[in-house]
């Protein structure tokens, strides 16, 4: 009997511990219908006698699953299996795929690369969670630092560290009329606030940019003038911040806005400045010829550098902690290749300089454009970085400011209050 | 001789069947508790374990061992020492309040009050509201548009310096109920014959309460004390609903510290925390122990 007892409660505790180690790290390969088209077009045949390589990711850009698909194809050591954390989040919990992520890697389970997207990139390096990529470009045969189109290169970096490796970007920026901005290259808050009042008469300060997307734009790439995140410091109770607040509620416009169209709206002088978003020199070529070569990408305003930010929008960092770091290499270089940074660059800003320079060259678009271009993409030194809490805790409390139901400096004092907690938190 | 001999070897034998039958009960007593205590210790001892070594180590992926820089650097985060300021003030101040209050109002139903189960049902029912719709009527009640308006004008109360007074209310509101119904079953639970014997002597109205009920209360007093501490640190779950991960400064409390570490990947500066404030309960917890011994030791005796 007593036997039987013992028998009974060994086997119930080893299925139950079965169940609860086994769910882990099979869950995202085992969950049949779910299973992502990348990882669909890897047969089981294909990955013997190969090593498994996983990609954590919440989104793909259909280039990369091309390039995954390509690199599974072709290499003969490596496959990379891709890990969707989006398809844990629910209509009741968009964040659970995040949680899920953060549960693995804090479990140890960690994947050997990372899409992360715009995510502030601190959030993993100040914890050592990922590789600096110098490493291997300094002994990579093909690719080194000049392989990187330069201001690209350096709004990847974080000093002089390389943690991240995009293989396209575009560049977000203001831009308007040379004849009415002038010929400076950047400018800050106080003199855009100041430009703003001297053309106040101007019917539309920013064209097709209603309140939220002017605060959204001007507090994202403005913040690092208001947290300093080396000495936890947060400065939104100053009259800069204030005057920004200010700035954005007098130029733009809380009603829902008709579109216009931009070149004509700032041609006819009723629009000062427009956000463009340059994907590639045809792009730029566009908005040279429509405001007749009378343009001025000036950018956000900055206390440094330049204004014109890179986005990147797909982003991958290595895991220190990899098993298989070569490999990992292996898959990050493979976006550094020719042929594919070629077929990128028909779409958008190839990372390669080669590319970048085949398809300038290439472009149909007169020596003008060409130049102008190339002195934009120059001109990049910072990467936008989305920071989802800073962001949202400066917009929901601005909203009453804007609504009228609170004053100014209480809708700072509450952002001062609420955004110091988190910049300390990160110290 | 032979008698003594005898008696001798029955007594060796009875004891050995007892010590058999004794150690077989043990056996039997300690298979059934190895569910348990298997339970506890993969669920509780060896995360706590876990814990400990992550507060001791760089980060889960590094592992350095730091020993108690972890520590040190906690100790001197501005979040941290805010957080814990909040949360020793939000439980000195509702503790207290809901321990006195539910006593107060258990000492009052106790006696022969009209209504007397209209008002037990009046407090309890907070109990039922689900969370999200205590979030939702808390959150009409101070909205600075909400019906306060007519007696403080347009006050952002969870965004004034009002705020931790309003999930002290909050928790008071959540809690009273419960916290009530505990010392109405211990006030029931007296012995009558001294409560009249109290009544015939006559002993006055303080004393019965003071030397008879209190006294006879105190474990009760320990256990409702213990659960609204407990309690108290859980009114993260309210306060997040209410005004999200980072609040107004004085509504910041140890978990928003636990949790949004948790999100940043700041896991040796959660585990610190969470061994620091492990061992701060224990303190708590042994202290009220000891007084509870203190005083309310002839009354078990």
């Amino acid at each position: 009997m007593k036997k039987k007892i013992v028998c009974c409660f060994t086997i119930v505790m080893a299925v139950t511990l079965a169940a609860c180690g086994g769910q882990a790290p099979e869950a995202l390969s085992d969950n049949g219908n779910q299973e992502i088209p990348v990882n669909l077009a890897l047969k089981v045949e294909d990955t013997e006698g190969r090593t498994k390589l996983t990609l954590a990711c919440f989104t793909l850009d259909p280039l990369i699953e091309e390039r995954i698909v390509d690199f599974n194809n072709t290499n003969t050591e490596y496959y990379i299996e891709v890990l969707d954390y989006s398809q844990f989040n629910t209509a009741d919990d968009f964040t659970a795929g995040d949680m899920k992520l953060k549960t693995d890697i804090m479990g140890g389970n960690t994947p050997d690369l990372i899409e992360i997207g715009q995510t502030p990139i601190e959030i993993y390096t100040n914890k050592g969670l990922f590789v600096d990529l110098n490493e291997f470009l300094e002994i990579d045969e093909q690719f080194s630092r000049s392989t990187f189109v330069p201001g690209a290169l350096r709004a990847l970096s974080s000093g002089d560290k390389l943690y991240r490796l995009s293989p396209y970007f575009t560049v977000v920026s203001l831009y308007g009329k040379s004849s009415t901005i002038g010929q400076r290259t950047s400018w800050t808050l106080p003199e855009l606030q100041n430009f703003l009042a001297e053309h106040s008469s101007v019917e539309m300060a920013f064209v097709n940019m209603p309140y939220a997307h002017v605060l959204h734009s001007l507090s994202m790439y403005t913040v690092d003038q208001f947290v300093d995140g080396e000495n936890g410091l947060t400065n939104f109770k100053s009259d800069a911040f204030i005057t920004l607040l200010e700035t954005v509620k007098e130029y733009s416009r809380t009603e829902s806005l008709e579109y216009k169209e931009v070149s004509e709206e700032l041609l006819a002088d009723r629009g000062l400045l427009a956000t463009g978003y340059i994907g590639n020199v045809k792009n730029f070529a566009s908005i040279y010829d429509e405001l007749q070569g009378d343009l001025n990408f000036i950018g956000y305003p900055t206390e440094k550098g330049s204004g014109n930010v890179a986005d990147f929008f797909s982003t991958f960092a290595m895991f220190a902690d990899s098993e298989h770091k070569q490999g990992a290499w292996q898959f990050l270089r493979s976006l550094l290749d020719e042929e594919f940074q070629n077929r990128v660059a028909q779409m958008e800003i190839p990372i390669s300089l080669a590319a970048y320079e085949k398809v300038v060259d290439d472009a149909d678009v007169s020596s003008e454009v060409k130049e102008a271009f190339n002195l934009l993409i120059a001109s990049i030194t910072k990467s936008s970085s989305f920071d989802r809490t800073l962001m949202n805790i400066i917009s929901e409390e601005s909203e009453d400011y804007f609504q009228d139901l609170r004053t100014v400096e209480e809708v700072a004092d509450a952002i001062q209050s609420r955004a110091s907690i988190y910049i300390y938190e990160s110290r | 001789m032979k008698m003594t001999q005898l008696k001798s070897r029955s007594e060796n034998k009875t004891k050995f069947i007892a010590t058999k039958a004794t150690k077989k009960k043990i056996k039997v007593e300690a298979l059934f508790l190895l569910p348990s205590l298997v339970g506890v210790v993969i669920f509780y001892i060896l995360p706590f374990i876990v814990i400990i070594y992550y507060s001791l180590v760089t980060n889960p992926i590094q592992r350095d061992f730091v020993f108690l820089d972890n520590y040190k650097k906690l100790i001197s985060n501005t979040a941290f020492r805010l957080a814990v300021k909040n949360t020793v003030l939000f439980s000195t101040k509702s503790v207290p309040l809901a321990v006195f209050v539910s006593l107060v109002l258990a000492l009052l139903l106790d006696c022969n009050l009209p209504w007397k189960s209209k008002f037990r049902t009046f407090f309890l029912s907070p109990m039922v509201v689900p969370v999200a719709s205590t979030v939702l009527i808390w959150q009409v009640l101070f909205h600075s548009s909400g019906p306060l308006q007519f007696f403080g004008g347009h006050v952002e109360w969870l965004k004034s310096d009002y705020a931790q007074l309003v999930i002290v209310l909050l928790f008071l509101w959540k809690n009273l109920g419960w916290n009530m119904i505990l010392f109405m079953a211990a006030l029931s639970n007296i012995p009558r014959t001294l409560i009249e014997v109290a009544a015939l002597e006559p002993a006055g109205f303080w004393f019965t309460l003071t030397q008879i009920k209190l006294k006879y209360i105190s474990p009760t007093i320990l256990f409702v004390t213990l659960l609204s501490l407990i309690n108290s640190f859980k009114v993260f779950r309210e306060v997040q609903l209410l005004a999200g991960d980072y609040p107004y400064e004085s509504l910041y409390m140890l978990q928003h510290f636990m949790n949004n570490s948790f999100y940043s990947l700041d896991y040796q500066k959660l585990a610190t925390a969470a061994v620091l404030m492990a061992l701060a309960m224990l303190v708590i917890i042994s202290l009220l122990f000891f007084f509870e011994n203190r005083f309310g030791k002839d009354v078990e005796e």
